[in-house]
């Protein structure tokens, strides 16, 4: 019969590890089930919401932006985190979501050097999405943010999904 | 030497803990000084893949669980490139298929896992 558990001192490393069904803990050919010389991204707060939306039409831009604010328990320090987005429109969701950034300001617009590269950039989408970003504003604030070039304003539009993990980002 | 595996009843509650190196197991503080413990809600993938895709070109899978919310998605290659601009996948949630586009100049091998963490 196949060894699949070992508790104890391995190779040097002190833990527990298993593997999976048919293989050998102290040869394996898969990765473990369980290999706790690794550190494993462990579950804080999970969730989804529908993002607020604001409206702009100016002579230069017409947006739609859509923004969100969680609140989670404090855990004493910076946690990693994942954000994606759904959009309900298309019923699609990229991976990853467009370009990345940390805005300056939440809720408004950006129509700076940003929006200006936004305009021209392509995005892999088949419109008009040109930015989505998610940030810790501290350690109990996780915001988001999508920008759309268009005269829509729908609501309801994005869907925002988060998950903080116990682990530390910093 | 420090204690590094605790498995048994503590006080109210069974446990089985790893500490990391040089923290002991019986008086760690914080969670993050554990790399294993009874109540770690971890990460597993519910499905995951392998798909070749040549240069420029898309190539789609059709995923096989129930997903009633848009799932947690983790993708590499084997160029060890981040994905973004290079590669990236779509999900269309209501037909489960996942489109993998390679913008980049050479073929690739990409992994995909699949987590159920936001299906619920």
């Amino acid at each position: 019969m196949t060894n699949r558990i070992h508790i104890g001192s391995l190779n040097g490393e002190v833990g527990i590890f298993i593997s999976q069904p048919g293989d050998d803990v102290y040869a394996p050919t898969k990765s473990r089930l369980l290999d706790t010389r690794f550190e494993t991204l462990d579950l804080h707060v999970k969730g989804s919401v529908n993002m607020q939306n604001t409206y702009y039409n100016t002579s230069t831009l017409t947006a739609t932006i859509y923004y969100s604010e969680i609140t989670f328990p404090d855990l004493g320090y910076t946690p990693i985190f994942h954000a994606s987005f759904y959009n309900r429109l298309s019923g699609l969701s990229d991976l990853p979501v467009g370009s990345c950034f940390y805005p300056t300001t939440w809720g408004q617009n950006d129509r700076r050097s940003n929006m200006a590269n936004a305009l021209s950039a392509s995005d892999g989408q088949s419109s008009i999405l040109r930015y989505t970003g998610a940030w810790l504003a501290n350690n109990t604030t996780l915001r988001a943010k999508v920008v759309i070039l268009d005269t829509s304003n729908d609501t309801n539009r994005f869907q925002f999904c988060y998950m903080i993990f116990k682990n530390r980002a910093a | 030497m420090t204690n590094r595996i605790f498995i048994g009843q503590n006080g109210n509650s069974y446990q089985i803990r790893v500490s990391k190196a040089g923290y002991d197991v019986t008086a760690v503080t914080d969670p993050t000084q554990l790399a294993f413990y009874e109540t770690l809600s971890g990460l597993v993938p519910f499905e995951q893949g392998l798909v070749t895709v040549a240069s420029s070109a898309t190539v789609s899978v059709t995923l096989t669980g129930t997903y009633t919310y848009y799932p947690f998605i983790v993708l590499r290659n084997n160029l060890n490139q981040v994905p973004g601009n290079w590669y990236y996948a779509r999900l269309t949630l209501s037909s489960k298929t996942l489109t993998f586009k390679n913008n980049y100049s050479a073929s690739m091998v990409i992994k995909y896992c699949v987590f159920r963490e936001l299906d619920w």
